[in-house]
């Protein structure tokens, strides 16, 4: 065996020696023929002749040792190569634009790839990572159920020792100032349970995670930090261990530190153990906060051998059980599992599998285009093929040669095509809105790698073995005779032509279509009008510690000393406060409620979306009060509690009455049940729409800041200049209020309407950049086979124009030839893109997917493309010389 | 390319190459003559399928390759046959024995 490979290597890679050998070998043997021959009394001549005459072709009888030697093939190879990479370099041009076109399609196919690869099919860097879902609440016959949980029905739940999970964990984010260790800084934290780690098998690397007694209330605070937060404020110290830090004022002491790279949920500074508080958690009696608040989000891991499904059956009997056990919350209330992964990806799966999609009708594009370009050469080689086909090629080596040549192609714009995709990977990540997920998971790896050169090479074979089959079929003797004139210019090569144009026409009208109806959403969508103001105006978001802001007093007079000053300074027009930001924030606090003396008609409680202002906040973004009063100074702590309500909650809750004096009573957020039972209706503002631009207005009310005090709100400064220009003097004011406060984040407004925007506007973007490539793509490769079907022509056209036809003629023939494939082309790519633009539905605004308009705009684009592009080759088919055209050849 | 006197039947010259080499080592040139003068004439093979055919054995092990000066003293290539190579040779011989008294058996019926 051993021998044997030695052999096979040998005659791999000492070809040279190996050759030389048998040439010596079969030297020999004629020399010996000859001795022999002379010896019978031949004369030396008549002997060589004689042997010369019974040896034959010494060629063939080598070719057949090597074939013996069992290596034919990668010697074949090597040489196809060797000859394939000779013949390219002497047609630049052509390898120039084969290879660019396919590292085009092959870069942004990887790029895009490498993108998909890592938010959706990257497992999470967690152990067992599928085994992780997360636990939701649904109501029985109903659709919708994103909700997650709410802490009691989180704690029964806990409390049953499920069969099919190990432990279930809460982890809730929340903002922190920390303060005493450097300059104050807001921390993002996660409140988790003590199993938390445990679930997710992650280990500290310093000290030691949470035990469960620390959930509970009244045990000493401690706080795990990242290793990010553990290197850059502590130092990298490992004596943080057992020291105490100021969170909102409430020491708590480290007891550990995460490794580097264990970032769940994501960007948290540091975890600390979820309270589990008597009143929010236990409590059966506070039958709000069972059936309402369901925010809670839980980790669970399934059970080994466990499948989601079981646990799923498992959850429904529970939530069965429960609504035994508290009907009056419960109704119809059950429980789910998702897998965590789901979860985390959530909306953006549709939109970049449409972007993947759409990127590799691009590549089918490209590969329209090589094989174009392909045909074309294999028809100049007609003649070349012929010729080695008669000195004794076989067809298959042939066919295999002209493969090699679209491998090396494909394998160059490979190369290419990653180096271009390393590149467009990193400005698509540094484009990547914020808010989409999972970003620290894309690079460009091993399998992306991998995906590009499987790409690469079923490209090329695409491209390059329909060319060759034919190049290899063109009978032989027909090419030599024709002098290389018909072959491909026969009508099998011309219906090949006529496929690829229509089939590079219909895939671009199917992106172009895509394309266009998100340029038109988007096009909508930043022209919604938000119902407030957006320019010249500067926010950031202030959250007062508990410790030293115990009181709502101290709250109120820290907001009104802000303003004041704030308000003082001759830039600044106006400047008012508010909960949540409209449109920057994801919703606002929903709240329940009744309106007073109205029993409840449906069964469903109404709710509202609650938000806490100033009185100057209306004013400072423009919102109208379009009946009853504003918001006043004199609506204040002591006086009678008031509240605002916008026209859609008028128009939902008060039909038919005027809202204005009504009592709205009930409400299940916290600190509007605990500042008062009852809030009177002053007046009705107009419509915002503070959920997003592409949501419209659902109702909601504004609450006096100074009647229900929040120590976190947005701080809203319009402007006579620059915003941004002010945040300095702002900075000063806090630093002179209370220097311990973290320095928030400034941002304008505009900047916060175009980030809500920023999704939409990234996909719209890259969709248009592929469309456009395959818009150039396409009318480029048309323009080739065109001018490679005139030029094909040549000889009947010099004969047409010999025998009197006019240039006009000429130009109307080609054009309408052009014009029959750019209408089928155009015909099969509409009913192509009627039927997947609907897979775009779900990303569209205020636009239909077969939008007339924007189809009818795509095919115009097209259709006056394509027949430019028909155009330069019909124009040099008329002005042919009939002498030249006539001698060629 | 010349024609034999009698055509070889198919996979035979495997067989007579390894018979031939049984008794040491050999070189082509060696191994067309002794088929002619052991086959009294009657078989002659060509180089053209002889030398595949002692690149082919040789790939597959059952035969091996050296360099040596020849008769003449000239420099020529001579096989031998390996260990496997004489496995093969019983096997393939057991082999043609039995083909070759079965197609007697048939033969000598009337």
């Amino acid at each position: 065996m051993l021998s044997q490979l030695k052999l096979r290597l040998r005659a791999l890679f000492r070809k040279a020696t190996i050759e030389e050998e048998l040439d010596e070998e079969l030297s020999y043997h004629l020399e010996r023929e000859i001795q022999r021959h002379i010896a019978c009394g031949m004369s030396p001549d008549e002997a060589r002749a004689a042997v010369r005459r019974g040896f034959g072709n010494v060629e063939a009888l080598k070719e057949e040792s090597r074939d013996a030697r069992g290596t034919r093939l990668l010697e074949d190879l090597g040489q196809d190569v060797r000859y394939v990479i000779r013949t390219l370099r002497k047609s630049p041009g052509f390898t120039t634009a084969a290879v660019l076109t396919l590292a085009l399609g092959i870069g942004m196919t990887t790029a895009i790839f490498s993108i998909v690869h890592g938010v959706l099919l990257r497992s999470l860097p967690f152990n067992e990572p599928d085994r992780l879902v997360m636990l939701h609440t649904v109501i029985e016959d109903q659709e919708q159920g994103d909700d997650l949980l709410s802490r009691p029905n989180f704690m029964s739940l806990r409390e049953e020792q499920m069969r099919s999970f190990h432990e279930i964990s809460p982890f809730e984010a929340f903002g922190a100032a920390l303060v005493g260790v450097g300059e104050a800084r807001r921390l993002e934290g996660a409140a988790v349970g003590a199993s938390f780690f445990e679930l997710l098998r992650a280990r500290p690397v310093l000290g030691r995670t949470f035990r469960h007694e620390e959930n509970e209330p009244g045990s000493e605070r401690v706080a795990v930090l990242s290793h990010v937060l553990w290197r850059q404020h502590f130092g990298g110290n490992p004596g943080v261990i057992g020291r105490t830090i100021l969170l909102d004022g409430t020491s708590h002491t480290v007891i550990g530190v995460m490794p580097p790279g264990f970032d769940f949920p994501s960007e948290r500074d540091l975890w600390v153990p979820q309270l589990y508080e008597r009143e929010n958690y236990w409590s059966s009696a506070i039958t709000e906060g069972r059936k309402n608040n369901r925010g809670l989000p839980v980790l669970a891991r399934l059970r080994a051998g466990v499948t989601l499904e079981a646990a799923r059956a498992e959850l429904r009997a529970l939530g069965r059980r429960l609504e035994e056990r508290f009907p009056e919350t419960n109704a119809g209330v059950r429980f789910t599992a998702r897998p965590l992964h789901e979860n985390l990806v959530g909306d953006v799966r549709t939109p970049l599998l449409l972007l993947l999609g759409a990127v590799g009708l691009v590549l089918f594009i490209a590969c329209a285009n090589v094989a174009g370009l392909l045909l074309a050469r294999a028809a100049g080689r007609r003649e070349e093929v012929a010729v080695r086909a008669a000195l004794g090629a076989r067809r298959g080596r042939i066919v295999r040669q002209l493969v090699t040549e679209s491998l090396v192609l494909g394998l160059g714009g490979g190369v290419l095509g990653l180096m271009l995709a390393f590149w467009a990977t990193d400005r698509l990540v540094t484009m990547w809105p914020e808010e989409l997920p999972r970003l620290e998971a894309i690079r460009v790896d091993g399998t992306v790698l991998a995906f590009a050169f499987g790409i690469a090479i079923v490209a090329s074979v695409l491209a390059g073995l329909l060319p060759a089959g034919r190049a290899a079929s063109d009978g032989l003797a027909a090419t030599l005779q024709s002098g290389g004139r018909s072959g491909l210019g026969s009508q099998r090569g011309q219906r090949f032509r006529s496929a690829l144009v229509v089939g590079q026409l219909a895939l671009a009208v199917v992106l172009l279509a895509g394309a266009g109806l998100l340029l038109e959403s988007c096009v909508r969508l930043t022209s919604v009008d938000p119902g407030f103001r957006t320019e010249r105006i500067l926010s950031f978001r202030l959250n007062l510690p508990e410790g030293g802001y115990g009181s709502n007093e101290q709250v109120r007079r820290f907001f009104g000393q802000l303003l004041e000053r704030v308000e003082a300074h001759p830039d600044v027009r106006s400047a008012g406060v508010i909960s949540r930001l409209p449109i920057g924030q994801t919703g606002a606090f929903r709240s329940r409620f009744h309106i007073e003396g109205q029993t409840l008609a449906g069964e469903e409680e109404p709710s509202i979306g609650a938000r806490v202002i100033n009185p100057e906040y209306l004013q400072t973004m423009g919102v109208p009060v379009l009946r009853g009063r504003s918001m006043s100074q004199r609506d204040s702590a002591g006086s009678p509690p008031i509240v605002l309500i916008n026209e859609a909650a008028a128009e939902r809750f008060f039909p038919s009455v005027d809202p204005i004096g009504r009592r709205l009573v009930g409400f299940s957020w916290d600190p509007i049940e605990n500042a008062a039972d009852a809030f009177t209706i002053v007046g009705v503002v107009a419509d915002v729409r503070s959920l997003g631009l592409e949501r419209e207005p659902e109702p909601e009310a504004y609450f006096a800041h100074a009647q229900v005090p929040l120590d976190g709100m947005f701080v809203i400064v319009r402007t006579a200049a620059d915003p941004l220009g002010l945040a300095g003097t702002i900075r000063r004011e806090l630093r002179s209020l209370d220097s311990n406060l973290p320095i928030p984040e400034f941002r304008t407004f505009e900047q916060v309407v175009a980030d809500s925007v920023s999704r939409p506007r990234f996909f719209t973007t890259l969709l248009s950049l592929f469309s456009a490539v395959a818009l150039v793509l396409a009318a480029v490769g048309i323009f080739g086979l065109l001018s490679f079907a005139v030029a094909q022509r040549t000889h009947e056209i010099g004969i047409r124009i010999a025998l009197g036809a006019s240039p006009r003629t000429l130009v109307e023939t080609v054009v309408r030839e052009a014009l029959v494939l750019v209408v089928i082309g155009l015909g099969v790519g509409t009913g192509g893109a009627l039927a997947l633009t609907r897979l775009l539905e779900s990303q569209l605004f205020d636009v239909s997917a077969t939008d007339p308009v924007t189809f009818a705009g795509v095919v115009l684009v097209l259709g006056a493309t394509a027949l430019l592009a028909s155009l330069v080759p019909a124009w040099r088919a008329a002005t042919v010389d009939p002498l030249v055209a006539l001698r060629t050849e | 390319m010349g024609k034999n006197k009698t055509d070889l039947l198919a996979g035979t010259l495997d067989l007579i190459v390894l018979k031939l080499l049984q008794s040491g080592p050999a070189n082509g040139w060696d191994i067309t003559q002794r088929i002619q003068v052991l086959s009294q004439d009657i078989l002659s093979v060509n180089y053209g399928s002889l030398y595949p055919a002692l690149h082919r054995l040789e790939a597959r092990g059952w035969i091996s390759s050296k360099w040596g000066a020849s008769e003449n003293n000239r420099r020529a290539k001579f096989y031998a046959l390996t260990t496997a190579g004489r496995r093969q040779l019983a096997a393939e011989r057991e082999t043609w024995e039995r083909f070759s008294t079965a197609l007697e058996l048939i033969l000598q019926t009337r």
